[in-house]
C-alpha cells in the first residue's frame, strides 16, 4: 500500500498541473504569472502545466484583493480542486491586501480568511524567478501532502 | 469667433440663459447648468459633434452632489473639454437621463447611480453595474458605511439579466472564473444555433474601491495608489494623475522629465500591445508565435527593468516630475535595447500580417461600424480600427507629444484584423517615439522635477487624459485644500470599450467570441475601480 | 503570401538558449533594482518612512523594556525602545521609504524571493532606543532623532542666535513637550531673549 502511496505521490509531484484565479488584483502579478510560462522562465521545465481546469488542478495560485463578489465563487472554485491540492496566495493584495488593504469596503483579504493558504509568495508584483521558486517549493509541499 | 464661444453661446441659448462659466486653461471649460436642462445641453453638445467622456459626481456634502458631465469635442480645431455641472439634492437626488440621448451615458450613469445613490430618471436599466446586484439599493444614502464590512457574499449566480434578451432562445453562462476568459467577469451570451444573439456584461469582479481610497490618502501616496489600478497600464495612470495634480497647482515640469514620461509610456504601449498579440495568438492556437512574442517581450520588461528597478510597477512619474533619470550608460543601454527590439517587433509583425491562417480568424469578425463607434463612444485602437482617427497625443498633446512625430494608425475596416493591424503599426510608431524621446534626453540638461509643488486651493479641479495602450484615460481630481483630494475620478478607456461588445459580439458564431472579446483587449481590473460614497455627509466640507 | 520572416527568426534563435538558469543560476539583478527595504544602524527612528509608506508596509510601534539593570542600577536610561516592522507582505517595493528617510538609512536591496509559509516569514525589525523626559522620565522621541535634530537647528538657524540656541539646547532637548511647556519659564529659553 505504501509503495502505491509513494508512486503516486512521486508522479504527482512531478507533474502539477497548475489553476490559475485572477481575483481581483492589477493584473500585475497575472502577467508576470504569464511570464512565467513564456521562454524566459518556462515553468513547465518543473513539469507544470498552467491549465484552467479545477478538476485537475494540483496547485491553485491566486492573486488580487478578492473583492466581495468573489469570494463565495472563489472558495467554490477552490473547493472543487481534488485534495491533495498546494493553495498559493501570489503577490501582497492576496497576502495581506496590500495596497488596498485599510478602510476598504470591498475587498476580502488576506485570503488566509478566506481559504487554507499553503505557500506565500508576496511581491507588487513578485518577479517571475520569485514565483518560480514559490512553485518549486510548492511541489515540494505536494509531495510532503500526498504522503 | 473660436470653437468654445460658439459652444458656449449655444450651451447658454440651451439651458435658458442661465448658464454660469469659467475656465481653468485654454482647453478646459466648465459650465454649471441648471439641473432641469440636462437632456437640451447634451442634445447640443451632441450637435457640435462632441462625446460623452465621462460622468463624475462630486460630493458637496449636505448641499448634495454636483453631476458633471465631461465632453470631449475631438474634431475641434483645438483641444477643448467641456465639463457641465448640474446639482443635485441631497435628500432626493434626482436627475434626467440623457442615455435615451447617447448610449455613452449608459455605464457611466448606472455607476454613478449605484455609487452615490442618484436617480437618474428615464434610464432604461438601472441595474447595479460595479457592486453586486444583491448589494442594498441606493448605496448613496447608507449602504455603504465607512470601514463597514457590509455588502453581499453572494457568488456570480445573483447575476440577473434582463428575460427579454434572449427571447426564449438558449442563455450560456460564461464566468465568473472561466478558462475562455482571463480576468474574471460574467458573460450572458444569448445564442440561436451557433450565433450570438445578446450580450450581456456584468463586470465589477475586481472592483477594489481605489476612487474611494485616493480620497482618504495625500496625493503622494495615490501616485502608487492609482498605479495598480492595471498593471498593464501603470505607467500611463500615474502619467494621468500627475498631470491631473499637476494641473491643480500649476506646475511646469521640466523638459527632461517630459522627455522621461513619453519615454515610459511609449515602453509602456510596446509592452502592453505586445501583451495582447501574445493573447490573441494563444486564442487563435498559433503557439509558436505566443512563445515568440513572449520571448521578445521580456526585452521591454528588462528595459523598464533596468531603467526604473521594476518590470511591471515602474514608479517613474511623481508629482512634479520623475524619480529616477535615464543618462549616460543606462541611455545607451536603453538605445542598444530599442534596436534589438524594433528588429523584432518588425519580424513579429511582418509574419502576423502576413499569416494567411490569422488572417482568416480575424476577418470580418467582430465587426464594429464607425457609426456605431462614433455612436458608442469606444476609444483608442478600437475606435481607430473603425475609421475614428481619435488619439489623445495629437488632439490634447501632453507631455512631449506635441514635439515627437508620429502618425495616427487607423483602419476603416472596424473587424478584429483591423484593431490588430492597428496596434501592429502603433508598435512601429511607438519604437520611433521611443528613439526621439531619447535624442531629445541626450540633447537636454536640467533637473527631472519640479523645485516645488504648491498647495491647492478648496475647490481647484482638473481634468486631465492621455491616451493609454487601450485609449483616452481621463483622470478628474478636485482639491478640497487639504493634502488628500476630494475627489480622484477616474475612467479608464475598457470602461467605454467594455459595452462596445453588445454591438461587436452580434451575429458571431460562439466559437469566435473569445477571440472578438480579446481583440478589443478589455481590461477588467481598469473597468472595475470607483468608490461608493459614505453615509451621511462629508465632513471638512462646508 | 506567406512570409518566412518567422522561421527565419527561428532558424536564428536555434541553438541559443532563451531560458534562465532559475533556480541553479540567479541572474544578477541590475543596479537600479527594487527588492526589499533594508535598515541601517544609521535608523534614529523618525519615522518619515511609516508616515510616507503608500500601504503602510512600514509600522512603528514602542515597546516596553521590563526588565532593567536590575534593582540596584536604579531606573533604566531609556525606558523604552522603538520597533520598527517593515511588513513584506505588504511592501509595494517603491523606493519611497528610501526617498524620505533623511539619513540615507533606508535602502532598497537586491532581495525579492520571499516565498513562505509563513507571510510574515521575511518581515524586517529594527529596534531604536526612545529618550526618556529629563523631569518627569517619561519616553518621547527617538534618542537619535533628537540628537540629529538638535544639530539641525544649530546648523540652519540664523548665525547672529546661533551662539545663543547652542547654548540653550542641552537644557530643554531631552525634555518631553509637556514638561517643557511646564518649567519654561525656569529654562529661561523665550525667543524674546534672541531679538
Amino acid at each position: 500500500m505504501d509503495t502505491i502511496r509513494a508512486i503516486r505521490s512521486f508522479s504527482r509531484a512531478k507533474s502539477p498541473w497548475i489553476l490559475h484565479l485572477p481575483s481581483g488584483g492589477c493584473n500585475g502579478c497575472d502577467i508576470e504569472v504569464l511570464a512565467c510560462t513564456g521562454p524566459r522562465y518556462d515553468i513547465e521545465r518543473f513539469g507544470c502545466l498552467v491549465r484552467q481546469n479545477p478538476r485537475f488542478a494540483d496547485i491553485v495560485i491566486v492573486t488580487g484583493a478578492v473583492p466581495c463578489h468573489l469570494k463565495s465563487s472563489l472558495k467554490r472554485t477552490v473547493e472543487k480542486v481534488p485534495d491533495p491540492k498546494i493553495v498559493i496566495a501570489l503577490g501582497d493584495c492576496a497576502c495581506t491586501g496590500g495596497i488596498f488593504s485599510g478602510r476598504n469596503y470591498s475587498i476580502r483579504t488576506p485570503l488566509g480568511s478566506i481559504l487554507p493558504v499553503d505557500l506565500y509568495v508576496p511581491g507588487c508584483p513578485p518577479r517571475p524567478d520569485a514565483i518560480l521558486s514559490g512553485i518549486i517549493r510548492s511541489v515540494a509541499l505536494l509531495r510532503e501532502k500526498s504522503l | 469667433m473660436s470653437i468654445k464661444d460658439r459652444v458656449l453661446e449655444r450651451l447658454a441659448e440651451a439651458s435658458g440663459g442661465t448658464i454660469q462659466g469659467y475656465d481653468r486653461g485654454p482647453s478646459r471649460a466648465y459650465v454649471r447648468i441648471p439641473k432641469g436642462k440636462v437632456g437640451d445641453v447634451a442634445r447640443t453638445l451632441i450637435e457640435f459633434g462632441a462625446r460623452l467622456s465621462a460622468i463624475s459626481v462630486v460630493d458637496l456634502g449636505h448641499r448634495g452632489f454636483d453631476v458633471v458631465y465631461h465632453h470631449s469635442l475631438d474634431q475641434a480645431e483645438s483641444p477643448l473639454m467641456i465639463s457641465a455641472k448640474a446639482q443635485v439634492e441631497r435628500e432626493e437626488p434626482l436627475i434626467e437621463s440623457i442615455t435615451p440621448l447617447t448610449p455613452q451615458a449608459d455605464w457611466a450613469e448606472r455607476e454613478m447611480a449605484e455609487m452615490y445613490g442618484i436617480t437618474f430618471r428615464g434610464h432604461p436599466d438601472l441595474r447595479h453595474l460595479i457592486l453586486p446586484p444583491d448589494w442594498s439599493k441606493g448605496s448613496g444614502s447608507g449602504a455603504v458605511q465607512e470601514g463597514a464590512a457590509v455588502g453581499t457574499e453572494g457568488g456570480g449566480e445573483g447575476v440577473r439579466l434582463p428575460r427579454d434578451l434572449m427571447k426564449g432562445k438558449a442563455r450560456i453562462p460564461v464566468g465568473v472564473y472561466h478558462p475562455m476568459l482571463i480576468e474574471p467577469v460574467y458573460f450572458a451570451l444569448g445564442v440561436d444555433g451557433e450565433r450570438i444573439t445578446g450580450v450581456d456584461l456584468k463586470p465589477g469582479f475586481a472592483h477594489r474601491g481605489i476612487m474611494k481610497l485616493a480620497e482618504e490618502r495625500s496625493y503622494t501616496r495615490d501616485t502608487f495608489l492609482v498605479e495598480r489600478v492595471c498593471g498593464i497600464c501603470s505607467a500611463s495612470h500615474t502619467a494621468a494623475y500627475c498631470k491631473g495634480v499637476e494641473m491643480l497647482g500649476g506646475v511646469e515640469i521640466p523638459d527632461r522629465a517630459r522627455y522621461i514620461r513619453t519615454f515610459m509610456c511609449e515602453l509602456e504601449r510596446i509592452h502592453s500591445h505586445t501583451l495582447w498579440l501574445a493573447i490573441a495568438m494563444d486564442l487563435i492556437g498559433f503557439d509558436s508565435m505566443l512563445m515568440m512574442i513572449l520571448r521578445e517581450r521580456e526585452r521591454v520588461l528588462d528595459m523598464r527593468e533596468e531603467i526604473s528597478g521594476g518590470r511591471i510597477t515602474t514608479g517613474m512619474s511623481k508629482i512634479g516630475g520623475v524619480r529616477r533619470d535615464i543618462s549616460g550608460d543606462a541611455l545607451a543601454k536603453a538605445r542598444a535595447s530599442l534596436s534589438l527590439l524594433g528588429d523584432a517587433v518588425a519580424s513579429i509583425s511582418s509574419a502576423v500580417r502576413s499569416d494567411p491562417l490569422v488572417r482568416r480568424r480575424l476577418e470580418g469578425r467582430g465587426v464594429l461600424a464607425a457609426r456605431d463607434a462614433m455612436r458608442l463612444g469606444v476609444v483608442g485602437p478600437v475606435a481607430r480600427g473603425s475609421g475614428v482617427p481619435m488619439d489623445v497625443r495629437k488632439s490634447d498633446p501632453y507631455d512631449a507629444y506635441s514635439e515627437v512625430s508620429f502618425g495616427i494608425a487607423t483602419r476603416t475596416e472596424g473587424d478584429s484584423l483591423a484593431r490588430t493591424e492597428v496596434r501592429l503599426d502603433e508598435l512601429a510608431e511607438s519604437l520611433s517615439i521611443c528613439r526621439q524621446c531619447l535624442d531629445r534626453l541626450e540633447g537636454t540638461a536640467g533637473p527631472i522635477a519640479a523645485e516645488e509643488v504648491p498647495e491647492f486651493d478648496d475647490g481647484a479641479e482638473a481634468l486631465s487624459r492621455v491616451e493609454a495602450p487601450r485609449g483616452e484615460l481621463l483622470y478628474y481630481i478636485v482639491s478640497n485644500g487639504t493634502n488628500q483630494p476630494a475627489l480622484v475620478r477616474i475612467r479608464t478607456p475598457s470602461f467605454m470599450n467594455n459595452p462596445a461588445l453588445s454591438t461587436i459580439l452580434k451575429g458571431e458564431t460562439f466559437a469566435d467570441a473569445p477571440l472578438v472579446i480579446g481583440s478589443i483587449d478589455p481590461c477588467l481590473s481598469c473597468t472595475d475601480r470607483i468608490e461608493a460614497v459614505r453615509q451621511g455627509i462629508r465632513s471638512g466640507r462646508a | 503570401m506567406p512570409s518566412f520572416s518567422l522561421l527565419a527568426r527561428s532558424l536564428r534563435n536555434l541553438g541559443k538558449c532563451a531560458t534562465s538558469g532559475f533556480p541553479d543560476v540567479r541572474e544578477p539583478t541590475p543596479p537600479r533594482f527594487r527588492g526589499r527595504p533594508e535598515v541601517s544602524e544609521d535608523c534614529m527612528g523618525c519615522q518619515a518612512c511609516a508616515e510616507q509608506c503608500p500601504s503602510g508596509a512600514i509600522r512603528t510601534e514602542p515597546r516596553d523594556i521590563t526588565s532593567c539593570g536590575g534593582a540596584d542600577a536604579g531606573p533604566a536610561k531609556f525606558g523604552t525602545r522603538l520597533v520598527l516592522t517593515v511588513e513584506v507582505a505588504r511592501c509595494l517595493f517603491c523606493g519611497r521609504c528610501q526617498e524620505v528617510c533623511p539619513k540615507e538609512a533606508v535602502k532598497l536591496g537586491g532581495c525579492y524571493d520571499f516565498s513562505t509559509q509563513h507571510p510574515s516569514g521575511f518581515d524586517l525589525r529594527r529596534e531604536v532606543a526612545l529618550a526618556a523626559c529629563g523631569v518627569c522620565g517619561r519616553p518621547f522621541a527617538p534618542r537619535g532623532q533628537l540628537e540629529w535634530v538638535g544639530l539641525r537647528v544649530v546648523d540652519q538657524i540664523d548665525p547672529s542666535v546661533r551662539d545663543a540656541v547652542k547654548a540653550d539646547l542641552p537644557a530643554y532637548r531631552d525634555l518631553c513637550p509637556d514638561c517643557r511647556r511646564t518649567i519654561s519659564i525656569r529654562l529661561n529659553t523665550h525667543t524674546e531673549k534672541y531679538i
